[in-house]
């Protein structure tokens, strides 16, 4: 009963409170997106735009250059993730992510550009209580869950394994 | 009990200084606003620093234009978006006036206005320095993301003004004199979405209009404009289209603050302006420019605050909005 009540109020609860239909209406029209299509493209477009670079430079490490292929797949995100550091740093990816959207931001450069942008933010309380644990602020609900997720994946695979 | 309304007797605009970003340089208002920054750091080592400088040059500005020197200020009064009003308190640190802090978000510097009024016309006192100022960054950090985090810009999301503004009030004629003024009540319209506030901020400014003409008797006719503080584009369709539904004709004489500072499209500021400094930047710049010329005479000024805080809408706490209005008057 509880698990449903709260499952209903997080899907529906932000629009359930509202009394007045026609302030109801105005609230959800106001903040829906008029160019879905145009954003999903070019997000795909991106997207897939980083993927094929991602793929050469791992070829080019794993081909030409003759590296094995887990350290071929380290070196790739490396080089992502200095790309995504640097444009931070100069305050080109928030620019960006604009036209971009999810293409630039699901990869592991929105990952990169959480972790810069907070740092940079902290810059100005200093190294411990700046820096070092702002850093984390954003991502560190990815952090968590992606313990937890490991955790329970860890518990599964034992004991699907023992049968 | 209704919101409340009351006349003010004998309080003029002395001087005002303003300073904004070049941002709102380049605007549409832009020839109205005669001093900016280039940067942002405003050569200090943070934003908030650099707001606290803000605030400081526009009161320097003011007071350089004013009869008043800073030792004959009575009463000063400011308020911005930072935690505690802190940029506020720093501002006036190293004077020797009493000091209060008001917060009403982005209606802090009419509600400093209000009070000024108010505080005037029950002493015997004759002078009161009102100050706000908002920064991008510093708001931007406090209430959204970081600034390099690459959050989406929504379309209803409104941009923080970056610019201060200072007015010394006195009891000495002058050309602007401020005559009414009303306080409004909070607002709730139970919406969540704190990248919407303009059409949840539009029905607090609907309450404070309509309220305001029924206690001073009054019609739309009576008022030359009809000025709102920071709706944005959504916000001030709102606004409109609800008031033309109850019969209020203000089509023809009614301009949104947020909406007239930035080229929507140019500079891509999403629904427009909001901040403290927003409602008064435009003002005191444009409007009363406008109003000197004797283009208008008679204008109602509705500042609107959404008073939600950073935990509140995790806490997925609806947003409390609220509107003050005054009535500036061509002195004749």
């Amino acid at each position: 009963m509880y698990v449903f009540l709260f499952l209903y109020h997080t899907i529906f609860g932000d629009f359930m409170i509202l009394n007045n239909q026609k302030i109801k209406d105005k609230v959800k029209n106001n903040g829906q997106e008029k160019h879905k299509i145009k954003n999903f493209f070019l997000a795909f477009l991106f997207g897939g735009l980083f993927g094929i670079v991602g793929q050469a430079i791992f070829y080019i490490f794993n081909l030409i250059i003759n590296l094995n292929e887990d350290l071929a797949t380290i070196l790739t995100s490396i080089i992502f993730v200095s790309i995504a550091f640097i444009m931070t740093c100069f305050g080109i990816f928030d620019k960006f992510a604009q036209i971009a959207h999810a293409g630039i931001l699901i990869p592991i450069t929105g990952f990169a550009n959480s972790i810069t942008a907070s740092a940079l933010e902290g810059k100005a309380e200093g190294m411990i209580y700046g820096i070092g644990s702002k850093m984390f602020s954003l991502v560190g609900s990815v952090c968590t869950y992606g313990i937890v997720s490991a955790i329970i994946l860890g518990i599964i695979y034992f004991i699907v394994g023992l049968f | 009990m209704k919101s409340q309304s009351f006349i003010v007797k004998d309080v003029y605009i002395d001087a005002i200084g303003i300073v904004v970003s070049k941002k709102e340089k380049d605007g549409p208002l832009g020839k109205y606003f005669k001093n900016y920054i280039d940067d942002y750091y405003f050569k200090c080592q943070t934003f908030e620093k650099a707001q606290v400088k803000l605030a400081k040059s526009a009161i320097s500005k003011a007071l350089a234009k004013s009869m008043y020197n800073i030792d004959d200020i009575e009463i000063a009064l400011g308020g911005d978006l930072s935690n505690q009003i802190f940029s506020s308190t720093k501002a006036v640190n190293e004077e020797f006036f009493p000091f209060v802090g008001l917060y009403a978000a982005c209606a802090s510097g009419i509600l400093g206005i209000i009070i000024a009024c108010l505080y005037i016309n029950a002493t015997s006192f004759n002078n009161a320095l009102i100050f706000t100022s908002s920064h991008l960054c510093v708001s931007e950090r406090q209430f959204r993301f970081p600034n390099e985090y690459a959050s989406l810009i929504k379309e209803t999301t409104t941009t923080t003004v970056t610019g201060a503004c200072a007015l010394i009030l006195s009891t000495i004629p002058k050309k602007i004199k401020i005559t009414k003024a009303t306080i409004g009540k909070i607002v709730d319209i139970m919406s969540t979405n704190v990248n919407d506030m303009g059409t949840a901020m539009a029905y607090a400014a609907i309450d404070t209009f309509i309220t305001h003409l029924e206690n001073n008797k009054e019609t739309c006719d009576d008022y030359d404009l009809i000025v709102t503080g920071d709706l944005g584009f959504f916000g001030k369709n709102v606004f409109m289209e609800e008031l033309l539904n109850k019969n209020y004709q203000i089509e023809n004489k009614y301009i949104d603050c947020g909406d007239s500072i930035y080229d929507k499209e140019k500079q891509k500021t999403a629904s427009g302006g909001s901040g403290p400094a927003c409602v008064m930047c435009v003002t005191f710049s444009y409007i009363i420019n406008q109003m000197q010329k004797l283009k208008y005479k008679k204008v109602l000024v509705i500042a609107t605050g959404a008073l939600h805080s950073q935990i509140s809408y995790q806490q997925k706490e609806s947003i409390p909005c609220i509107a003050h209005g005054i009535v500036l008057e061509v002195n004749i």
